[in-house]
Order: C-alpha cells, then structure tokens, then sequence
C-alpha cells in the first residue's frame, strides 16, 4: 500500500497519507512530511527523543506531532524517523521517536507549520487524511 | 462547485457572496475581482474560505478578499475580516504562522546607470551579507532571552538603538516598528529557541530582496511625497517573524483548539479556532502577536542595515550619500486595533488582515507627518520576472474594506505544478537574458517561485484602483533578486 501522495495546493503543500490504522497514519504522515523537508539518505537512528501530546482528537495529536518534527529538526538539527507511538484514547499520546544529525544546507524548503485546514482522519479498512503545510 | 450560480457580480471590480450560501455565516463575503480574475479565483478553495470567515462571532460587516485572494489555509490568502473588540473573537489563522511578514521599500538617489555595471557585484554582496534561506543563522548576535525579550518590547527601535539602521526608519514604518501592548512572557520557551539566531535572516520561500529600477510613475503628486522619481533604483525587502512567529502561531493554535469548547465557538474549519478579545486567551494571544509582530519588525530593521553596508563596499560612498532612506515599511499578516465608524457609530475594531496590506487614507495621524496629504503608501510586490507597484490608499477604502487593499500578485500555479514545468536554473538563465539577475539559495525554490507562478500583478492592482480602495503610484522592475 502506498504510504502518501502529494496534494496540489495553490500557495503551500499538502500530502494524502493512507494506513491501515491510526499508528500506522501517523507514521506515514511524518514520513511524507520528511520527504518534503530532506533528500532521502540512509540515517543511523543514534538520538532519542520522547514526547507527550494532548488534544481534544486524533487529529489534534496528528498536528502536535508533525510541528515538534518540524521544532527539533529547526532548533536541534536533528531528523526524527523512527517512531514508536502509545495512545491513550483520543487526547493523550506518547511517542519514542529516534533520529539523526543533518546538515542544515541540504534542508530541502522551510515548512512553517502542520495545519489543521479541513483536516480528518478517515478510518475504514484504509484510514486516510489530508495535510496542508504551510510553505 | 459551481460559483456562477451562487456569486452576485456587485459591479466590475466586486462580487458578493450572499450570506444565506452557508448556514452559519454571519455576513456577506465580498470579493474583490474582475472577470478575469474571478475565472482562476473559483478554480481553487478560497471563495469557500471567505464563506468560513464569516462564521467568526463578532464579524461585523463584511467578510472580504482582496484581488490577489488564493486558497490558504482556514483564512484565504488575502483575507480581511473585523471583529468587534466588545463581543468579537481573535483567530491566529486569521493572520497566520509569519506574524507580521510584511514588505519595506527602500529609495536611493541612484539612478540604473550608476548602477547597471555593479549589479552583479551588488547582488552577489547582498547574499553574502543577508542570511537567507533554510537553516541560515543570524548575523545579529543576541546574547540570552533577556536580550530577545527586549527585542520583542522594542521592535524596530531596539535594533536602531543597537545602530542597525537610522532614527528616521522608524518614523516610516508602520506603528512606529513597534506594536504596544507586547508581553514577551507569553511567548514559549520553543519560540524564544527558534527566534534566537534569526534576527536578520531573510528565510525562504516566497521572501526575497529585490533591487529595481522605477519605469512608471501613475500618480506625480503622491511620488513626489514618497521622494520616487524615474529610474530611481529602490530595494524592496519582503519577510517577517520567521520560526518565533511560525512557533507562536503553533502553541496558540493548541491553545485556542480548546477553548472553543469553553466558549461553545462553531466553525467549519479547526485552522478557523478562535477566542473573545475580551478573554484571557485573547489577550495572551494579542500580547504574543505583538511580541512577534515587534521581532518582524526588528528584523527588517536589522536586514535594511545589512543592505545600506553592502551598497557601501560596492559604491565605497556612505549611505546618506548614496540616498538610502526608507520610503515604507507595511505589514501584510497581522491584527490591529482601528476605529470604524459603522452606521454613525464608531466601534473600535480587531482587523485581521491575512496577506492583505493596511491603506490607511490621507489625514490619518497613525501615518508620517510628509505622507498626510496623500495617503498611506501600500506596497505591492509582484513575481521577480514582472514588476512590483507602489499604491496609496484610496477613497473607498475606509468605508468599505476596513482601509485594506492587496499584498501581491497572488499564485495562480501551485508549487509542484510549477516545479513540473520550470526547472530553476533554466529560470535563472531566461531572467539574466531579460536583464535580472538573480541567487537563490535553492533552484527549487526559484522553480517554485517562477513568474509563471504568479498573476500578473498589473491586473491585481488595477481592480484595487478600479474599485477605488488604492491607486498606483509607481511601478518598478526587478533588476536583481535574492530569493531564500
């Protein structure tokens, strides 16, 4: 199964990420976000981070989540791409995330932010969402 | 969805969207936009945008979109909507995560033959000397969140203070360079991280310096006010807030995603989330935009003593000699307080304006001293290929658009689209050829940020003329460009 796809959007950036159940969007959500912020490089995963979210939905989790990926890779330097997640419900969320140094020249664009625009998670036999960036 | 049906055409220059088109709004949307326009206006999200707008509680009047309206995010691009401060909510969407990303055009008494056989010398000096692009830090060195939290007070005068710039800068920039009412308490230690070693870095996507050359003047009388005369070379600057603003958007956001329930606020889009002015939240949030909106300013400030050095090396004259004085300087993402009379009563007004530039008319004091006669100048950048324009406000602009008119030429591609057709360098070839040379910290971005990209400006600015809430002052042509 495909993990996302690019969305056209008129004045920013926007992916379709597809999985077979919330962990999994969410772990292909960062990844598209990655593929829009990095060349695709072997990383070592040799940095550990651990996270807590709260929110009042999934979808407010999905948001937190891909803004710190986007705060640590510009304060710390550091591409984060192997997570592990632990959801309590839809408000609490746990993540053990693990990444690498980059070279700040080869960031690819500079993403402002996750937005919450028209965004849902559809769950089914496939879940699906829709992620504008802010470019 | 088919707009012909639903949009009423007012007259040339400006379409109504009916109220009764989405249970729930509260106003009617106006659009500003001819024919033309209106064809690649209804071709994307945005009209449904400025249907959503409407929602907020407090909207008085109208829910308006400039004629450089592109689909955003919650807000279009080009969004203007007041609320009332009495009973009325504040949405960081409503000016988005570059707080206070705005433009500052800079005159010089330099004509384009003093300058035709530096420019290369001159542009490439400029990206030397200006951080711009992904990753880049700071020239400005701040020593701790103490001395950050200074900047956020004090805005543009705290950079004058540190002699990045000149006393009189701050007399032409909007409020002075500095918005009151700034806590920098209310700003998350995430910001502050992020802020730290940007102030004076351009960024990157559709930010950029620009030196051009004036090729028209439309309006004698306001030019001679802003001292723009033919063949004037000008330096245009165009950022904001950067990561500290993105950050501050970011953290309110959460915020404020929980305090519609407390406050039972319906809205058909969570990037819409708003609160009363008049809450704690609201004020929190108020207090953060001005502290961003005052690192916005700062930081131009600081990039316009980055330039007046670089023009020195190139020229080896001082700046004063060589006539660099600021002309403007304008936000084009932020919220004000300003005063309206509305049905003979005056009611002080939140105006978010959301890529959507401030026309203040003439006799207003909030503008200089030299300018009252004529009008806020409203700067206008276009694509790097075309042109840019200098506006001043117009009659209709008080009564009808809460003194707001356009910020840009407005996008007409998306960024993968243009990225499929233009390749950057084969763009940095054709626009040497045209005359204009460019750096880019990316080719990809360049790619993104192709003319092609763009509507023409011209037209853009010409429905503001037309419907009366700007006139064209001048036009200038991009002679060199550095994009982030």
């Amino acid at each position: 199964m495909r993990r996302f796809s690019f969305l056209n959007h008129a004045a920013d950036l926007g992916i379709i990420v597809y999985g077979k159940d919330k962990k999994e969007i969410f772990y292909n959500a960062a990844l598209g976000l990655l593929n829009l912020l990095y060349p695709l490089i072997k990383f070592t995963p040799k940095i550990n981070y651990q996270f807590n979210f709260e929110g009042n939905s999934d979808e407010d989790l999905l948001i937190s989540f891909l803004n710190k990926i986007l705060y640590i890779l510009e304060v710390e330097k550091i591409i984060l791409f192997k997570f592990k997640f632990k959801f309590k419900n839809s408000d609490s969320l746990f993540v053990d995330a693990r990444g690498d140094k980059i070279d700040s020249f080869k960031i690819k664009r500079d993403i402002k932010a996750a937005t919450y625009h028209n965004l849902k998670i559809e769950k089914g036999k496939i879940w699906k969402t829709k992620i504008i960036f802010d470019v | 969805m088919n707009w012909d049906k639903i949009l009423q055409r007012i007259d040339k220059f400006r379409f109504r969207l009916p109220k009764d088109y989405k249970n729930g709004m509260r106003v009617d949307g106006l659009i500003y936009a001819n024919s033309e326009l209106m064809e690649s206006i209804k071709q994307d999200q945005a009209i449904e945008q400025v249907a959503n707008v409407a929602f907020l509680p407090g909207i008085e009047r109208l829910s308006l979109a400039m004629p450089d309206i592109h689909w955003g995010y919650g807000f279009p691009v080009g969004g203007v909507a007041a609320t009332r401060v009495n009973d009325g909510v504040i949405s960081p969407g409503g000016i988005g995560y570059d707080i206070n990303c705005g433009v500052r055009l800079l005159r010089t008494s330099l004509t384009k033959k003093d300058i035709k056989d530096k420019i290369t010398d001159l542009v490439d000096r400029l990206f030397y000397d200006i951080p711009c692009g992904v990753g880049r830090e700071g020239r400005v060195h701040i020593k701790n969140n103490k001395e950050l939290a200074q900047v956020l007070k004090e805005g543009a005068s705290w950079s004058v203070k540190h002699s990045y710039g000149d006393k009189d800068d701050l007399e032409y920039t909007e409020a002075g360079g500095c918005l009151e009412g700034a806590d920098p308490d209310k700003i998350s230690k995430e910001a502050y991280k992020r802020g730290i070693n940007q102030l004076g870095t351009l960024g990157a996507g559709n930010h950029f310096l620009e030196i051009q050359e004036v090729v028209e003047i439309f309006d004698k009388k306001s030019a001679q006010k802003f001292e723009i005369f033919p063949g004037q070379i000008t330096i245009l600057i165009h950022t904001g807030s950067r990561g500290l603003g993105h950050q501050v958007c970011t953290d309110y956001l959460v915020i404020m995603g929980r305090a519609i329930y407390k406050y039972a606020i319906n809205l058909p889009d969570r990037q819409l989330a708003c609160v009363p002015i008049k809450s704690q939240e609201g004020e929190d949030y108020l207090s953060a935009m001005a502290s961003s909106a005052n690192f916005a300013w700062a930081n131009r400030q600081c990039i316009t003593h980055f330039i007046r050095e670089s023009f020195e090396k190139i020229f080896k004259k001082s700046y004063e000699s060589l006539g660099i004085r600021q002309v403007y300087d304008v936000a084009h993402n932020i919220a004000k307080m300003e005063e309206y009379e509305i049905e003979g009563k005056k009611k002080l007004l939140c105006v978010h304006r959301k890529g959507a530039t401030r026309a203040f008319p003439a006799g207003s004091l909030e503008i200089p001293l030299n300018y009252r006669e004529v009008g806020q100048p409203v700067l206008v950048p276009g694509d790097m290929g075309r042109y840019s324009f200098i506006l001043v406000s117009a009659s209709k602009a008080k009564e009808e658009s809460f003194s707001s008119a356009c910020h840009g030429a407005g996008r007409l591609l998306s960024r993968s689209q243009a990225r499929k057709i233009i390749h950057g360098r084969d763009l940095q070839k054709k626009l040497l050829e045209q005359g204009i040379y460019i750096k880019s910290a990316s080719f990809s971005t360049l790619a993104e940020e192709a003319p092609e990209a763009y509507k023409d400006v011209e037209d853009v600015v010409d429905v503001c003329e037309g419907a009366g809430i700007s006139r064209k002052v001048a036009k200038m042509k991009p002679l060199g460009v550095i994009k982030g």
